[in-house]
C-alpha cells in the first residue's frame, strides 16, 4: 500500500512537470517540400529551421515559450498541402507556421488560415502578398533586380536583354518589374520566351539568343531547367557573347551547371553560403557543427526558414504573443538581425540586403551588395 | 544562312541522340515486348557513371566501362528476378517495370543524393565546322552514333546472332525448336538494351542536368518515337527519331518550344489512334 | 522392339492438352533408329496435340517420354532439341520475316557440305527463292523450306507434323525419297500425316488416333490400305 503511494506521487510529479513543460511550449508548423520537385530543398529547409529553433529556445524562446518544431510535408498538390496545414493547426495546435513553398500552395494555405493563424512566408517569390497576417521574408523582384540591373549593365558595359524563364507567375512577373528597371537603365528588351516545365532542350532558344544579338539574358528558369539552360549556353559558348544574370540560381543549381559552364554568370539574391559577413560565417560555424561536413548546402531557399523564425521571434517580441491579430498590428518596423544582414518590415515584407554574386569559379563568390533594399510596393 | 544551318545541325543532334536514347527501347520494348517504364532510369544511372567513377578515383577514360558493367549488372539482375517472367505478358510488365523504376529512382537517391552532380565535359568549347561554331563534344558524339548506326546495321541484317533475334522475335517456339536457347539469348538482349540505355545516358551526361528523376524526360519522348516509327526494325526507329526529334526542333525554332512540344504530343496521339502500328510496320 | 535394338524414342501412358482441357489419353508407342513412325487421324483427333507433347512444347499431363534413354517428360522444347530431337511444326513452321536462307542458316549448318548442298538443290523452287522472306512463300514451299531445315539440323530424332500439306505430289515424292535416306542414315522419324500414302511409303508403325484415344497400334507391315483409311473415315 505504502508503495502504492510512492507511485502514485512519483506519476502525480512526472505528469505536472510534463504539464508544467507543455504549457511552455509553442508549437510552431514548418511547411517545406520533402518530396516532389522542390524536394532538393527539403534539407537545407529542415536542418536551418532547426538551428533557428534551438538558437531561439536557448536565449528564452518565442514570447517566453519554447518552440516546438513540427514539420509538415507541402511537396504535394495544393489541396493536399492544405490537408497536412490544417493536421498541424487544428489536429496538433500548432500556433504559428513558416512556409517554404511554391506561391500556389502558399495562396491555397491563406485561403483556409484567413488571418486566424500567423503565417511567415520565406522563400523567393513574385511579390504582391498582402493578406493578414501573412509575414514576407523572401525576396521580391524589385528587390533582387531594382539596384541589380542598372549596376550589372555598367559594370559589364550591356543593354540587350533577353529574358527566360519557365511558363509560370513568378518568371511572368520577374520580367515585367525587370523592364521597367531594363529600360530605365538605358538598355532594351531583345528577345522573351516562356518554357514549359517539360521542356529540357534548349538549342532553339539558344538560337534566338544567338540571333537576337543579346549581351544579356536574365534567367527565370528554376532548377533543373535551369541548369540544363546553362550547360547547354555554355557548349555553344555564349558565354563569350552574353552575361548570365538569374534570380533563383543557388548553390544547388550551380553545382548542376558546373565548373566550366558558369563563366560570366552572375547571381542575385538576399542570401548566400559564401557570403563572408560575420553573421553569415557565424551561421555557417554553427550549421557544420550542428550538422556536420556533409549535410545538405545552405542556400538562398533553405536558409530563408532560418530567417523565417527570426522574423516570427521580433514578431513575437513586440507583440507579446503569439496571437495573429497581435503580430498583424505590430508588424510593421519590426527590426531583426540575422545571417542576411538587418531587415525591416515594410508593407509585410521585409526591406533586407541583396547580394550579387558571380558563379565563374564554379562557386559563388559575393561580388556587391546593396543594404536596405525596399521590397517595392505589394499592397496595392 | 548561318542559321539555316544552326538550325540543320541542331536537327541533326536531335535526331541522332534521339535515337540512340530510344535505341535501349526499341529492343527492350520492340523486340521483347517488356513495357519498359524504367527505360529512364536506366538512362539516368548510365548519366552517374561519371559521378561514380570520380567517387572510384579512376580515370575519365574508365567512365564507359564502369557505365557497362554497373548497367549490366543490375539489368541482369532485374531480369532473373523480375522481368523473365513478363516476356508475353506485356500489360503486367507495364506494371512491373513502373514498379521497378521507382525502387533504381530510389536507391539512386539514397546512394548519390537529390542534388544535382556536376559532370565535367571531357571535351568543352567550340569549333569551326562548316563556317560556324559549334560544340566539339556535340561534333565528336555525332561522329561516333554515325559510325555506330552504320555498325549496327550492317551486324543487324548480316550476323548470326541478329538472326537468332530476329527468329525469337518472329516465332518463339520455333526458336527453340531449330535450337535457339530463348531464354538465356532475350536475358542477353534485355542487358544489352539496357547497357544501351545506360551508355545513351552517359553520352548525355555532360550535357544536361544529373539527378534522380532526369529518366522521366526520355521515357515519354522515347515512346512517341516508337509509337511513330513502329515496334521491331531498326528503320523503324529511324523514322520514328526523325519525326519526332525533327518535328520538335524545327516547329520549336520556327514558332515556340511549347509549339514544338504540343505538336509531337498530336502527332503521337494521332498515330496510337488511327496507325497504331507506326509508319515503318513488317506486319 | 524389332530388331533387338531399343528405342530411341518411346512413350507410355501419355495424356496431355491446353490448361484443364485435356485433349489426348494414354498413348503409347516407341521407335528405334531408322524408323519411321507414322501417326494417322482425322483433324481435331488430337495428332498435332501429339506431337507438341513429344517435343516439349506444351507440359505433359501424365504419361512419360524417353528419348534416348533419358527421361525427358519434364523438360521443355528447347532441352530436348539439345538432346537430338528436331521439330517441323504444322503451323507457323517457318519464320516469316527471315529470308529463306537465314531460316536455314540458323541452324548452323555448313551449307557448302555435299549432303545439304544436295538436299537444298532437289528443292530448285527454294532456292529460286532464297532471298525472299520466308513469309512471302506460298503454304507448300514453306512447308518444304522447314522440312528441308529440320533434315539439314543435326538431330537424330525428328517429329513432323503434317509434312506434305499443301504440297505439290512431285515434291512430296522428293519428300519421299529424303526420309528414306535419313531412315538410312540411321534417324527416327515420327510423321502425323494424313496422306495415307505417303505413309505407306515410308512408315514402319502406324498409329492410328481418334477423339483422343489411340485406336490402332501396329506394324506397317500389318496393315491394309483399308485398315488406315478406316482410321480416317470412322
Amino acid at each position: 500500500m505504502k508503495r502504492m503511494k510512492i507511485i502514485v506521487a512519483t506519476l502525480s510529479l512526472v505528469l505536472f512537470t510534463c504539464g508544467l513543460v507543455m504549457a511552455q511550449t509553442a508549437k510552431i508548423g514548418v511547411l517545406i517540400p520533402k518530396s516532389g520537385p522542390g524536394g532538393l530543398f527539403g534539407p537545407s529547409s529542415q536542418n536551418a529551421a532547426t538551428l533557428a529553433a534551438e538558437q531561439i529556445n536557448a536565449r528564452g524562446g518565442l514570447a517566453g515559450q519554447k518552440i516546438e518544431l513540427l514539420f509538415g510535408d507541402v511537396g504535394v498538390p495544393p489541396a493536399e498541402a492544405v490537408q497536412t496545414a490544417m493536421g498541424l493547426w487544428k489536429g496538433m495546435g500548432v500556433k504559428a507556421f513558416i512556409g517554404m513553398h511554391d506561391s500556389a500552395v502558399r495562396e491555397a494555405l491563406i485561403g483556409r488560415f484567413a488571418g486566424q493563424v500567423p503565417y511567415v512566408y520565406t522563400p523567393v517569390y513574385e511579390g504582391g502578398e498582402c493578406s493578414t497576417s501573412v509575414f514576407i521574408v523572401g525576396e521580391t523582384p524589385d528587390q533582387q533586380l531594382k539596384p541589380v540591373l542598372p549596376w550589372i549593365s555598367k559594370k559589364e558595359k550591356v543593354s540587350k536583354w533577353y529574358l527566360i524563364g519557365n511558363d509560370y507567375n513568378w518568371p511572368r512577373d520577374t520580367n515585367k518589374a525587370a523592364k521597367g528597371y531594363i529600360a530605365a537603365a538605358g538598355g532594351s528588351v531583345v528577345g522573351e520566351e516562356y518554357l514549359p516545365f517539360t521542356v529540357n532542350e534548349f538549342d532553339t532558344s539558344l538560337q534566338r539568343i544567338k540571333s537576337s544579338g543579346a549581351d544579356a539574358v536574365l534567367i527565370t528558369l528554376v532548377g533543373g531547367a535551369s541548369v540544363n539552360f546553362n550547360r547547354a549556353f555554355a557548349s555553344f559558348g555564349m558565354d563569350k557573347q552574353a552575361i548570365r544574370l538569374g534570380t533563383l540560381i543557388e548553390e544547388n543549381t550551380l553545382v548542376g551547371i558546373g565548373k566550366g559552364n558558369s563563366k560570366r554568370l552572375y547571381s542575385s539574391a538576399a542570401y548566400f553560403a559564401s557570403l563572408q559577413t560575420p553573421s553569415a560565417k557565424k551561421l555557417i560555424a554553427a550549421y557544420t557543427k550542428r550538422f556536420g561536413n556533409e549535410a545538405a548546402v545552405l542556400n538562398t531557399l533553405g536558409q530563408s526558414t532560418y530567417d523565417g523564425l527570426l522574423l516570427l521571434e521580433a514578431l513575437a517580441k513586440k507583440a507579446g504573443s503569439l496571437d495573429a491579430k497581435a503580430l498583424e498590428k505590430a508588424a510593421e518596423g519590426v527590426s531583426f538581425s540575422g545571417p542576411r544582414g538587418t531587415a525591416t518590415m515594410r508593407g509585410k515584407h521585409v526591406a533586407q540586403s541583396i547580394y550579387v554574386a558571380d558563379g565563374s569559379s564554379g562557386t559563388f563568390e559575393v561580388i556587391k551588395s546593396f543594404d536596405n533594399v525596399s521590397p517595392g510596393n505589394n499592397c496595392k | 544562312m548561318e542559321d539555316a544551318l544552326l538550325l540543320g545541325l541542331n536537327t541533326v543532334w536531335q535526331i541522332a541522340t534521339l535515337g540512340f536514347v530510344a535505341l535501349g527501347l526499341a529492343i527492350v520494348f520492340g523486340l521483347l515486348r517488356i513495357m519498359n517504364m524504367a527505360h529512364g532510369e536506366f538512362v539516368m544511372i548510365g548519366a552517374y557513371a561519371p559521378v561514380i567513377t570520380t567517387q572510384l578515383g579512376l580515370s575519365p577514360w574508365m567512365q564507359i566501362p564502369v557505365c557497362i558493367l554497373s548497367i549490366g549488372v543490375i539489368a541482369f539482375l532485374c531480369e532473373r528476378l523480375l522481368i523473365r517472367h513478363f516476356y508475353d505478358r506485356i500489360f503486367d510488365s507495364l506494371l512491373a517495370t513502373w514498379g521497378l523504376s521507382l525502387l533504381l529512382r530510389e536507391l539512386v537517391e539514397l546512394t548519390f543524393g537529390r542534388s544535382f552532380q556536376s559532370v565535367i565535359s571531357p571535351l568543352p568549347g567550340t569549333v569551326l565546322f562548316l563556317g560556324i561554331n559549334y560544340p566539339l563534344y556535340r561534333l565528336v558524339v555525332l561522329a561516333g552514333l554515325l559510325i555506330f548506326f552504320t555498325v549496327l546495321t550492317i551486324w543487324y541484317r548480316q550476323s548470326l546472332t541478329a538472326t537468332r533475334i530476329k527468329a525469337m522475335v518472329a516465332n518463339p517456339v520455333l526458336a527453340q525448336a531449330a535450337g535457339i536457347k530463348t531464354a538465356r539469348l532475350s536475358a542477353s538482349v534485355f542487358v544489352v538494351g539496357c547497357i544501351v540505355s545506360g551508355l545513351s545516358g552517359l553520352m548525355l551526361a555532360p550535357l544536361i542536368r544529373v539527378e534522380p528523376f532526369i529518366g522521366l524526360d526520355y521515357l515519354l519522348r522515347c515512346f512517341f518515337v516508337l509509337v511513330l516509327g513502329g515496334l521491331g526494325s531498326l528503320e523503324g526507329l529511324g523514322i520514328g527519331s526523325v519525326g519526332i526529334g525533327g518535328v520538335q526542333t524545327i516547329v520549336g525554332t520556327i514558332s515556340s518550344q511549347t509549339g514544338g512540344y504540343l505538336t509531337i504530343l498530336l502527332v503521337s496521339i494521332f498515330f496510337l489512334w488511327l496507325r497504331p502500328r507506326g509508319i515503318y510496320s513488317k506486319n | 522392339m524389332r530388331g533387338g535394338s531399343s528405342p530411341v524414342l518411346a512413350f507410355a501412358g501419355l495424356s496431355g492438352g491446353y490448361g484443364e482441357t485435356i485433349v489426348l489419353q494414354d498413348i503409347e508407342g516407341q521407335v528405334a533408329s531408322g524408323q519411321i513412325l507414322g501417326v494417322v487421324g482425322r483433324n481435331g483427333v488430337g495428332k498435332t496435340t501429339l506431337a507438341r507433347l513429344l517435343t516439349g512444347e506444351i507440359p505433359v499431363e501424365s504419361g512419360v517420354i524417353h528419348l534416348k534413354d533419358a527421361d525427358v517428360t519434364l523438360e521443355g522444347l528447347w532441352r530436348r532439341r539439345e538432346r537430338g530431337l528436331g521439330y517441323a511444326p504444322q503451323e507457323r513452321s517457318v519464320f516469316d520475316p527471315l529470308t529463306v536462307a537465314d531460316n536455314l542458316s540458323l541452324t548452323g549448318v555448313d551449307m557448302g557440305r555435299k549432303h545439304s548442298r544436295e538436299l537444298l538443290d532437289s528443292f530448285p523452287k527454294l532456292t529460286e527463292r532464297m532471298h525472299q522472306l520466308a513469309g512471302t512463300l506460298s503454304g507448300g514451299e514453306r512447308k518444304i523450306l522447314s522440312f528441308v531445315r529440320v533434315l539439314l539440323e543435326p538431330t537424330r530424332v525428328i517429329v513432323l507434323d503434317e509434312p506434305s500439306e499443301g504440297v505439290q505430289q512431285e515434291n512430296i515424292d522428293l519428300m519421299i525419297q529424303h526420309l528414306r535416306q535419313a531412315k538410312e542414315s540411321g534417324r527416327t522419324i515420327v510423321i502425323i500425316e494424313q496422306n495415307i500414302s505417303l505413309l505407306e511409303s515410308v512408315a514402319d508403325k502406324i498409329i492410328g488416333l481418334d477423339h483422343g484415344q489411340m485406336v490402332l497400334s501396329a506394324d506397317r507391315s500389318e496393315l491394309s490400305r483399308t485398315d488406315l483409311l478406316g482410321v480416317l473415315e470412322i
